[in-house]
């Protein structure tokens, strides 16, 4: 055979491509072998005893307790920073936390607090002055949640373990909303010092700190070596962020976490059928409710507001949005708190009555309108189809509009909204907060951002507010709930619980109806598994 | 020589593609009915924030001066500032990049090896049981949304088998390629349908030309010949494939990356899309127009260094 | 695209007898028979849906939600809401199918139009709508639409106005090509000898000869739009709930596919069927044509 001057060139060719063919080949399946048989070890901590591992459904958005609004990240925050007072387990009483002792005098207008001696996180130690600068920081942010403390006039700190505050007039919430995550304190010069940097790895006096943080992945928290308080048994903290409810469900599943937030309603049965695993739900402060702006006309009719009242049925929502893990919703008021007005009852679905009232109303024959709803909240998008398809009946014509959370508060929020769907959960264990919320046409949120008002409901919100006398205060609160009943500025749909799901190898994971944590972590233990 | 001349050609050919995408992208923006401003302000809107976002955005000037603003920016690298990550589009971009790149490579992986040797074994075992079978799975592959295969390969693989995880990109390289296994799994099943009914018929075209016959009868065993003849063929195939049909793999990975939830650029298309994030969306259509194009020179580059015939054209 | 493919044929020549010779042509039919008989069952079972169904696809029924498939009278299960699935398929049918037929049928003819004009014309108009048509293609196609929808806002009608604007593209490269083919032959040069007009020429003379090749690729095309139509509804760009669409379905299905797995799987086995029928009519079609050749 001749040799011709392209067969080198060709062979030469040949071997590099059976050579890469190969190698690719061998590199599929290496890695593939090895991913496999590494994966046990890719989250090794899980296994460990002294790391309790939570999954979490929502990506940290700041560890700022002043700018904090969204619940995943307050509850974080509690385990981090120290307040003056905190909510016990149960939610019902206020037990101290850096404030070992106060003294409440002047006609309830002069509020004095002993702290007891502590350090932050980094050894520096915790002085009045953190305490005044970080609650008077808070109180002055704009939006945030300074309106809870209108009635302080001064926050004072005459020396390094006593802080005193000055109010206007009596206000029987102060020590509620001092338990709340906002008033949280931090290190002056640090914060002063570092800016919006701090908040990246920030400091704090709680019985955890921060060793890493990735907003959207994973947050790490080990022991605080300088808390004041008993060491927890567990010695780390990591949060993981796994927005997929299918991922976190299986990941309880495998052992890889012990604990995950929000499991979904339907599963709730199937899981604790799963040997080894047990699904909590712990009452909560959550109330689901619809905001109806009245900047829209037909909402300013009271007789559309009963329509829609009668023309929704709440079970129906309980049993397809919460697979029947929920109770329907009366008051505005979360269920069963404080002053909670047991006599309302929730709506009855009743169609003939709600249609009698559209007749009533200036649009019998119905109207346009548009349900704003957050993407990827499988009952509150479940909640949206049942509403649409039950005020079809009464020829209202719901259009749904899905957006991402934020995107979609800041469209309920302008006053350029209809229907949108919103929660409230309790910051502080006192009626006052949700109470301004909710009523107070000036009360921060244009009365859920209804911008509906009443004279005699709003008078008895600031009578309320400053009423010392428990039994007259509780009428006030009574009677408010009722005007709130009878005029439905917003729809309130139903209370329901916190749902977690965890491992039965941990002992001690409890979930307060503020939705708190913080307490049952320090005694909380992690078998192995 | 050629070879140079043709590279040089190919490069100025994407010149005016360039330009044309800026155009494209640039428009896009200017799709939205209504204001910018009040999709950009949202809750915080005022008519006099409302003058200044539009002046901000340059878009109180005529429009052909706001296209060169536009592509000046786009020479500093600049793609405007993200809505919902309060930083510069571009870094969001960029770090969301290495996911999709990685997935892409390894999808692209996997398709080659399902696909050579089942359109080649089709070609050369034709007709047979193989052959038969594997015409009538391309047939219903090709007819499959990726989604809906996604989905079924996460419940038969992650939830019944426990194989491999749901979702997420892992945090090391092991953990990628174990996290990225499905979803590049998904790509390639799509993508390995078109490449199987052309390497097959490609492979047939090859077995009963002239030169094969030639080379058989000189003496050449089968098997050189195959080496020889057909795989180079084939790999011919794949690359011509692949640049045909690489926008299709590429567009694959933003359904892939929403289903299996890895944090690639498909999934912050979605993402910003969700969240009216419109610098990002613009930045993530010209970013992947541009990977297109470049992936596109590429597999150009490759083919004629494999094919001298290309040069010449 | 190979053309050499034709699996339904090739599982009826498996059962054939001796007589080939007879059944020649009928074996070359039976891919376009069964492509068309796929694709003409879901469009009836779309259509009749009242008839084959009691249930409507928009009822809720809070007593039986997540009923698995076979069980207290619903064929396919439920879904989250109680809603029959066998209904919303059905139903959801029709609005699948009509972006398959709406989305391929416009972009059939502009597409075709546009690539008729130049190639017959040449020059500069064929030299810049091909550079149109070059840099559309630079566009990872999906990504264009998903932009565009974007910007629009998510509704069926802006994913048609999206679809319209990008998929012509692929018609105009396969009928421009094959126009300027078709230009050199001598039907055509004595058409225009004889004076036809320009209209006359392109649409009597060269029109017929390259409606073929164009068909073949609409069905190919059709899968496609059956499919992105489908995505654009997963990923809540395109219908709107609670509208039946299977793509929608598909999505809202992921929530419970660890209690319920049928919710997910059913509507991606009618997307299948339908994308099936379009590709064996396509193969039917290319082997009917070559075969007259």
């Amino acid at each position: 055979m001749s040799i011709d001057r392209s067969s080198v060139r060709a062979r030469r060719r040949r071997a590099a491509k059976a050579v890469l063919t190969l190698t690719l080949l061998a590199l599929v399946v290496v890695g593939v072998a090895a991913a496999a048989a590494l994966r046990g070890g890719a989250h090794g901590a899980a296994s460990a005893t002294d790391t309790f591992v939570l999954a979490n459904a929502v990506k940290v958005d700041t560890l700022d307790p002043a700018q904090n609004s969204v619940n995943e990240s307050i509850w974080l925050t509690q385990n981090i920073y120290s307040r003056l007072v905190q909510p016990n387990a149960t939610g019902t009483a206020l037990l101290p936390d850096l404030a070992t002792s106060w003294k409440v005098s002047n006609g309830g207008k002069t509020y004095t607090f002993k702290l007891r001696s502590a350090k932050f996180s980094d050894g520096t130690p915790l002085t009045a002055q953190d305490a005044a600068f970080s609650i008077l920081r808070s109180k002055a942010l704009k939006g945030g949640w300074g309106f809870l403390l209108d009635a302080v006039k001064s926050v004072t700190a005459p020396d390094d373990s006593t802080v005193v505050f000055q109010l206007t007039r009596p206000h029987a919430p102060l020590l509620a909303d001092l338990a709340m995550y906002a008033y949280a304190v931090v290190p002056q010069k640090a914060v002063e010092a570092q800016g919006d940097a701090f908040w990246n790895k920030p400091v704090g006096s709680g019985p955890f700190m921060v060793t890493s943080l990735k907003k959207d992945q994973q947050l790490d928290l080990a022991v605080n070596p300088n808390w004041y308080g008993k060491k927890p048994s567990i010695k780390n903290v990591q949060v993981q962020i796994v927005p997929n409810d299918n991922s976190r469900v299986l990941l309880l599943q495998s052992k890889k976490v012990d604990a995950i937030e929000n499991p979904p309603g339907n599963l709730i049965n199937q899981i604790g059928k799963f040997p080894g695993l047990q699904s909590d739900l712990f009452p909560s402060t959550r109330v689901d409710f619809i905001q109806l702006d009245e900047h829209y006309a037909p909402y300013k009719d009271r007789n559309v507001r009963m329509a829609l009242n009668y023309g929704i049925d709440r079970n129906a929502i309980v049993k397809l949005a919460y697979s029947g893990h929920a109770t329907p919703g009366s008051s505005y008021m979360p269920y069963k708190m404080l002053y909670w007005n047991s006599s309302l009852k929730p709506y009855p679905y009743d169609l003939a009555k709600a249609k009698a009232f559209l007749a009533k109303s200036k649009y019998p024959n119905g109207f346009k309108t548009f349900l704003i709803e957050v993407a990827n909240d499988v009952a509150g998008n479940a909640t949206a189809v049942v509403i649409k398809s039950e005020l079809a009946k009464l020829n209202i014509s719901v259009d749904i509009r899905t957006y991402e959370l934020l995107t979609a508060y800041a469209k309920e929020d302008g006053g350029h909204s209809q229907m949108g769907q919103r929660y409230w959960t309790n910051d502080i264990i006192d009626p006052d907060e949700v109470t301004t919320f909710a009523v107070d046409p000036k009360g921060g949120a244009n009365a859920f951002n209804t911008y509906w008002g009443n004279a005699r409901a709003t008078s008895l919100v600031h009578k309320a507010r400053a009423e010392l006398n428990p039994v007259k205060r509780g009428q006030m609160y009574k009677e408010i709930q009722k005007i709130v009943y009878q005029e439905s500025p917003f729809l309130v749909l139903d209370y329901s619980p916190y749902r977690y799901a965890q491992g039965k190898w941990v002992h001690g994971f409890h979930v307060n109806p503020l939705g708190a944590y913080n307490l049952s972590l320090l005694d909380l233990t992690v078998d192995s598994h | 020589m050629a070879r140079y001349r043709f590279i040089g050609r190919r490069v100025l050919q994407l010149i005016p593609v360039l330009f044309g995408i800026t155009v494209v992208t640039f428009f896009l923006l200017r799709l939205i009915p209504g204001d910018p401003a009040l999709q950009i302000l949202g809750q915080h809107y005022t008519k006099a924030g409302a003058v200044e976002v539009r002046h901000a955005l340059g878009l109180d000037r005529p429009l052909w001066q706001q296209y060169v603003l536009f592509v000046q920016h786009l020479f500093q690298g600049n793609l405007g500032e993200s809505i919902t990550f309060k930083q510069s589009a571009r870094s969001v971009i960029t770090e969301r990049l290495p996911p999709t790149l990685f997935l892409v490579a390894y999808a692209a992986t996997v398709a080659t090896v399902v696909s050579i040797p089942t359109g080649v074994v089709s070609a050369l075992r034709r007709s047979g049981v193989f052959d038969q079978t594997a015409r009538v799975t391309t047939l219903v592959g090709f007819a499959m949304p990726p989604f809906w295969l996604g989905i079924i390969l996460i419940l038969i693989f992650s939830i019944h088998l426990h194989v491999f995880p749901v979702n997420g990109y892992g945090n090391s390289f092991t953990a990628h390629l174990d996290h990225l296994f499905l979803p590049s799994l998904t790509i390639a099943l799509g993508f390995s349908t078109i490449l199987i009914r052309t390497l097959r018929s490609s492979t047939l075209a090859v077995l009963a030309s002239d030169y094969v016959d030639t080379a058989r009868v000189k003496g050449i065993s089968r098997l050189a010949v195959l080496r020889k003849h057909v795989l180079r063929n084939a790999i011919v195939s794949v690359v011509v494939v692949f640049g045909i049909n690489l926008a299709y793999l590429i567009s694959g990975t933003v359904i892939v990356e929403t289903v299996f939830g890895i944090p690639g650029v498909g999934s912050l298309l979605i993402d910003s899309v969700s969240t009216r994030d419109y610098p990002v969306v613009q930045g993530v259509t010209l970013v992947f127009a541009v990977l297109v194009v470049a992936i596109n020179l590429l597999t150009d580059l490759v083919h004629a260094s494999l094919d001298p015939r290309v040069v010449l054209e | 695209m190979s053309t050499t493919i034709n699996p339904g044929a090739l599982l009826l020549e498996h059962f054939e007898t001796r007589s080939r010779r007879r059944r020649g042509r009928l074996s070359r039919n039976a891919t376009l028979i069964v492509g068309c008989t796929l694709l003409g069952l879901v469009i009836v079972a779309s259509l009749a849906a009242p008839l084959l169904t009691n249930y409507s696809p928009e009822t809720l029924d809070p007593l039986r939600p997540l009923a698995p498939p076979l069980s207290s009278g619903h064929l396919l299960g439920t879904d989250e809401f109680g809603r029959d699935i066998f209904a919303r398929i059905l139903y959801g049918g029709r609005i699948d199918l009509l972006v398959a037929f709406g989305a391929t049928g416009v972009t059939l003819v502009v597409g075709t139009a546009i690539g008729l004009v130049s190639g017959y014309f040449g020059g500069w108009v064929d030299a810049v709508i091909m550079r149109i048509v070059d840099l559309f293609f630079a566009f990872p196609f999906f990504v264009l639409v998903i932009a565009i929808v974007a910007m629009l806002g998510p509704s069926i009608f802006n994913m048609f106005i999206a679809i319209w604007l990008t998929s012509w593209i692929s018609y105009a490269r396969i009928t421009r090509g094959h126009t300027v083919v078709a230009k050199g032959r001598e039907y055509v040069l004595a058409a225009k000898a004889l004076g036809y007009r320009h209209s006359r020429v392109m649409l009597r003379h060269i029109l017929p000869n390259v409606v073929s090749f164009v068909l073949i690729f609409a069905m190919v095309d059709a899968v496609g739009n059956v499919l992105l139509g489908a995505a654009l509804g997963f990923l809540g760009l395109g219908a709107k709930p609670p509208s039946p669409e299977w793509g929608a379905m598909i999505s809202d299905g992921q929530n419970y596919i660890l209690s319920s797995w049928w919710l997910s799987t059913l509507p991606g086995i009618a997307i299948v069927i339908v994308g099936v029928g379009f590709s064996l009519l396509g193969d039917g079609l290319a082997d009917l044509l070559r075969a007259d050749d």
